[in-house]
């Protein structure tokens, strides 16, 4: 199901061109909302914002910053029922990733949302977002980067993005394309589900248009990507061993803002944050004893082992964790090996397919044969 | 608020004190914070351990146990029953393993003793945080199902309808007998197994209280111990066997007849599509096999089909189609049986490639006076009468690269052979058996093998290397390891005593019923000493082969036990709920589901309004699979929460 039109852009204004397009379709399109990245007054970030007056949309699709996940913020709208009005949500690829999987964890409810997905060029710190050094809007100089092909942007990116391989929504409804197309002058605008489909019917787009040089820059672009990715992993596989994984958190505070930032931790309440862990004074006093000290607060390396025993499947590499460390601890580094080895033994594709199931409710009888019996 | 604790530690005989200094661990457990009191006494399972345990609990005013003595799988039970004796709820009781985990595992005993009171601390503190807990109770549906109409599945349904329960005995195949039906004679007594067994299979079909399923299947269960809710398949025989009289005319009008090799006969003999097992099936109804009929298979055999005309009852009916029954019952007992092991796995016996290389059931057949050769002893390939006839036992069986296991009957039954061969051929045949041992163990049995010896058998002990096949002349190697001496036995007719191996379809059918195989693909019982009927689903039991090789004997034995252990549940009008279970806490539940998927027992399921996980207490086995795959505290096991287990490791480090 592929279906797909051209987006002219007036006067080389790329984000005010899909502004205009995301009004037309919330005006016309039968659509009660949309949850779009719309800048705050002072500028300084953009932020998920729920619009149904099309007035109030100025959109800044493409703004280089992600402060708190999209797919978070959808499941805070769904998960309690599924929405009964239509609503539309525009996110990055590493977003709809997480979407899907909450939505195997029923934290999400697909029913009346429509993904409208954004060919992602990478995207900035919330730090450096907000103090940009350019004196230029951040969007601009990104989008200005890449139409001249100058890798300026790149320096700025954050980790996750600089080695992201999945920068197109390939399994979103709607399909904002930039890679391959002209976007002073184009934009690629496709549906990929019929309920894409129906929705791109009320816009009155060019269709029949050939666009054949995109899979080729798409192509291209995703095995410059994986040859840094490949890198990556092999830089940073290193990392074995409790030694090296203590010494790795060692500035770690255990504010667990690493957990709230990332989009897939669903649980109400952490097992970690829980009473589970409190303990009578007596037993610290022992353990100190046992070895003579014991460093404060001592459940540091438990909760990270914790997340990422629980998340590690499902991550889909989006970096919020990272973004949201105070003393900056390269979580990346550690997460992204550890993801592909783990995903790569279950074969699974975290957020590729809302229908393929997580490999913890998968039975496969002939998986681990060398842990079970024979 | 604070506990009051007991602490009792048992010598175990000198099981635990010769490896546990037992004074040092009671003088320990009273100094523990929150122990009122601690004991020590030779036996505490015994009576007067029990009282020991009664009085403190009196006399100290004591809320919490914990017993350091053997493994909880031992004694938990008799513990309980005696702290809810004393007065203190049976689940406030926390059992520490000082023998499996410490007096013998460990022979340096001032370790052992250390390890004991790590072991005796951590309890103390699980006990500070156990609550106590209270059983529901469940209606029992008095009505039990049997799968397998074998004479395991037969004796098992006899015992039970002589109860007084309802039965509904389900076969797969078109008549019950199974396996015993296809045999000549019974070892050690000779009894023919068709007198022994027919009556038996009569008295099940007759019987106001049992209800036959024949060819039928069982399609799901669903339910908990006291109410399983059991789809029965039925497949159609194309037969009415409301009208069907048994009088065999379809099946010798049957345009294939003569025409289709014969399952119960093992090949060596002949039947139609219209066909009837054998002449004493029990029911006495004919079958169509859909798979050869002429008009089932190609929608045509002749102007009107040869059996339909034949039929005076009209009983034949091509449109049966398949029909699924609903049944409640209380229990259900397995005896599905077991399948022989192909002999052409060992393809250097030949098997696949030499008629006159026979299975043992197979010459049981041919022994057998209503078998293909209406018992002469004739060979396959030219239906001459052998003058040498050869056993290799152990066939795949006690051997690394088939089945490591004894199949508990070749022996016996190979002896029977020789023996009922004897008897039809006279002196001059010669008999030769290769042995690994002979395993003789029953009643009779020694006595039957000497008699046996006595028959001019020659007995080799050894494997033959292989069975030659030249021009149709069978020679056999064999290196007899009592006199060290290898022999080339040239002979007519070798007959392979194969493996029992589970059925062909057990671990399909084990996930049907969430049963649990052991390593050699066999059922698996509870406790292979105490509860070897029982399985690990309450209400469920097994007999017979299905849970291991064993002979007719043993088997009888075992289904009627395994009625008995059934009764004792169909014969409560409630039944109590172990509260060791998985419960749910609604606060912290957000509804993900995992636990659903992960349940083998189908006990969670998802409550859709508040997006809280449900569990099913009736259904729920306490196995904690829910409990480890649930990423927050939701999921909670009773009196195993992770506080509890945290609080315990917390001691021990």
């Amino acid at each position: 199901m592929m279906h797909h039109m051209i987006l002219n852009v007036k006067d080389g204004d790329v984000s005010g061109s899909v502004n205009e397009m995301l009004k037309h379709l919330l005006s016309s399109a039968g659509i009660e909302a949309l949850l779009v990245p719309q800048a705050v007054p002072s500028k300084k970030t953009v932020f998920p914002v729920l619009i149904s007056d099309p007035k109030k949309l100025h959109a800044d699709v493409f703004a280089p910053v992600l402060p708190v996940s999209t797919a978070a913020m959808v499941s805070r709208m769904t998960k309690v029922q599924p929405s009964s009005q239509p609503f539309g949500v525009v996110m990055h690829p590493c977003q709809i990733r997480a979407l899907f999987e909450l939505a195997k964890l029923n934290q999400v409810k697909l029913d009346n949302v429509v993904i409208i997905g954004v060919d992602c060029l990478g995207t900035f710190s919330v730090n450096t977002y907000a103090s940009f050094p350019e004196k230029q809007n951040p969007t601009l100089f990104l989008l200005e980067s890449f139409v001249k092909k100058t890798n300026d942007s790149e320096k700025y990116l954050r980790t996750a993005c600089s080695v992201c391989t999945d920068m197109v929504p390939s399994n979103a409804d709607i399909v904002i394309g930039l890679y391959g197309m002209d976007v002073e002058h184009e934009i690629l605008i496709e549906a990929h589900t019929e309920k894409g489909k129906k929705l791109l019917e009320h816009l009155q787009l060019e269709t029949g248009k050939d666009v054949n040089h995109r899979e080729t820059a798409v192509k291209t672009v995703h095995e410059h990507q994986l040859k840094k990715y490949q890198m990556f992993i092999k830089e940073k596989s290193g990392l074995k061993g409790i030694a090296l994984f203590a010494e790795f958190f060692d500035t770690c505070v255990n504010c667990h803002n690493c957990k709230t930032a990332c989009p897939i931790c669903y649980c109400r309440e952490c097992l970690y944050e829980s009473a589970v862990f409190d303990a009578e004074a007596y037993k610290f006093l022992r353990k100190a004893q046992t070895k003579g000290l014991l460093k404060m607060p001592q459940d540091t390396l438990l909760f990270h082992l914790g997340r990422m025993n629980h998340m590690i499947l499902s991550c889909v590499k989006c970096g919020l964790c990272e973004q949201a460390c105070p003393n900056n601890i390269l979580l990346m580094d550690m997460f992204i090996p550890a993801a592909e080895r783990t995903q790569k033994e279950f074969s699974y594709h975290p957020g590729k397919d809302v229908a393929e199931k997580i490999p913890m409710i998968v039975y496969r009888e002939d998986e681990y044969k060398e842990v079970g019996e024979k | 608020m604070t506990h009051r604790i007991g602490v009792f530690i048992c010598h175990c005989g000198i099981n635990i004190a010769q490896n546990v200094d037992v004074e040092a661990l009671t003088e320990y457990a009273s100094h523990l914070d929150g122990v009122i009191v601690s004991k020590n006494y030779k036996y505490m399972c015994s009576d007067a351990g029990a009282n020991v345990i009664k009085d403190a609990i009196k006399e100290h005013k004591l809320d919490r146990v914990v017993i350091a003595s053997c493994s909880p799988r031992m004694h938990e039970h008799t513990f309980r029953d005696v702290v809810r004796d004393g007065g203190v709820n049976p689940y406030c009781l926390e059992i520490a393993n000082i023998r499996e985990q410490c007096s013998w595992a460990h022979t340096d005993k001032e370790q052992a003793t250390e390890k004991a009171k790590a072991l005796v601390r951590s309890a103390v503190a699980k006990a500070k945080l156990m609550e106590p807990l209270s059983t529901s109770t469940i209606p029992v549906i008095p009505e039990a199902l049997v799968i397998g109409g074998g004479i395991a599945g037969i004796q098992a349904s006899l015992d039970l309808a002589n109860d007084g329960f309802k039965v509904y005995l389900v076969e797969r195949e078109p008549t019950i007998g199974g396996r015993m039906a296809q045999l000549d004679k019974t070892f050690p007594t000779l009894d023919c197994a068709s007198c022994i067994l027919t009556p038996k299979m009569m008295e099940a079909a007759n019987h106001a209280n049992i209800e036959l399923f024949t060819y039928a299947d069982i399609a799901k269960i669903e339910g908990s111990i006291g109410n399983y809710t059991v789809q029965i398949k039925k497949k159609p025989r194309y037969v009415d066997i409301k009208k069907c009289t048994g009088c065999g005319d379809c099946a010798q009008a049957c345009r294939l007849k003569g025409r289709v090799s014969n399952e119960f006969d093992l090949g060596l003999g002949k039947r139609g599509a219209a066909y009837l097992a054998f002449p004493q099936a029990v029911p006495l109804k004919y079958t169509i096999d859909s798979k050869h009929c002429l008009f089932l298979t190609r929608g045509k055999c002749g102007d009107t089909p040869a059996c339909k005309e034949a039929c005076l009852q009209q009983a034949i009916n091509f449109d049966q189609k398949e029909e699924i029954i609903t049944k409640k019952v209380g229990a259900i007992i397995v005896a599905t049986g077991y399948d022989l092991l192909d002999p052409s796995a060992i393809y250097e016996y030949g098997y696949a490639t030499s008629a006159d290389v026979i299975t043992s059931l197979e010459m049981e057949r041919l022994i057998s006076s209503s078998g293909p050769t209406k018992g002469e002893i004739l060979r396959p390939s030219d239906q001459k009468k052998p003058k040498s006839i050869t056993f290799i036992l152990c066939v795949g069986s006690r051997d690394e690269t088939q089945c490591t296991w004894c199949c508990r009957i070749g022996c016996m039954s190979a002896l029977k052979h020789v023996y009922l061969l004897r008897e039809k051929l006279g002196e001059d045949v010669e008999i030769n058996v290769c042995y690994t041992d002979i395993r003789s163990y029953g009643k009779g049995y020694e006595e039957f093998y000497r008699k046996v010896r006595g028959l001019k058998t020659n007995m080799f002990r050894g494997r033959p290397s292989e069975v030659r096949n030249i021009s149709g002349q069978l020679t056999l190697d064999i290196f007899d390891t009592m006199t060290s001496k290898l022999f080339e036995v040239t002979t007519d007719l070798v007959v392979l005593v194969p493996a029992i191996v589970p059925r062909f379809d057990a671990t399909a059918f084990a996930r049907i019923l969430h049963l649990t195989q052991s390593g050699d693909g066999f059922l698996l019982e509870a406790h292979p000493k105490l509860r070897p009927m029982d399985t690990f689903v309450n209400g469920m039991f097994i007999a017979g082969c299905c849970q291991g090789p064993k002979d007719i004997q043993d088997t009888v034995s075992q289904a009627s036990g395994a009625a008995s252990r059934a009764a004792i549940i169909l014969s409560k009008k409630e039944l109590e709920i172990d509260p060791l279970i998985a419960s749910v806490d609604e606060e912290i539940c957000t509804g993900c589901g995992i636990c659903i998927e992960v349940c083998p027992y189908d006990a969670r399921s998802l409550n859709e309004k508040t997006r809280v996980a449900l569990v099913n207490d009736a259904l729920c086995a306490g196995c904690g699979g829910c409990i480890a795959a649930c990423p927050s505290n939701a999921s909670v096991h009773k009196n195993f929460t992770k506080k509890q287990i945290l609080n315990m490791v917390d001691e021990t480090l």
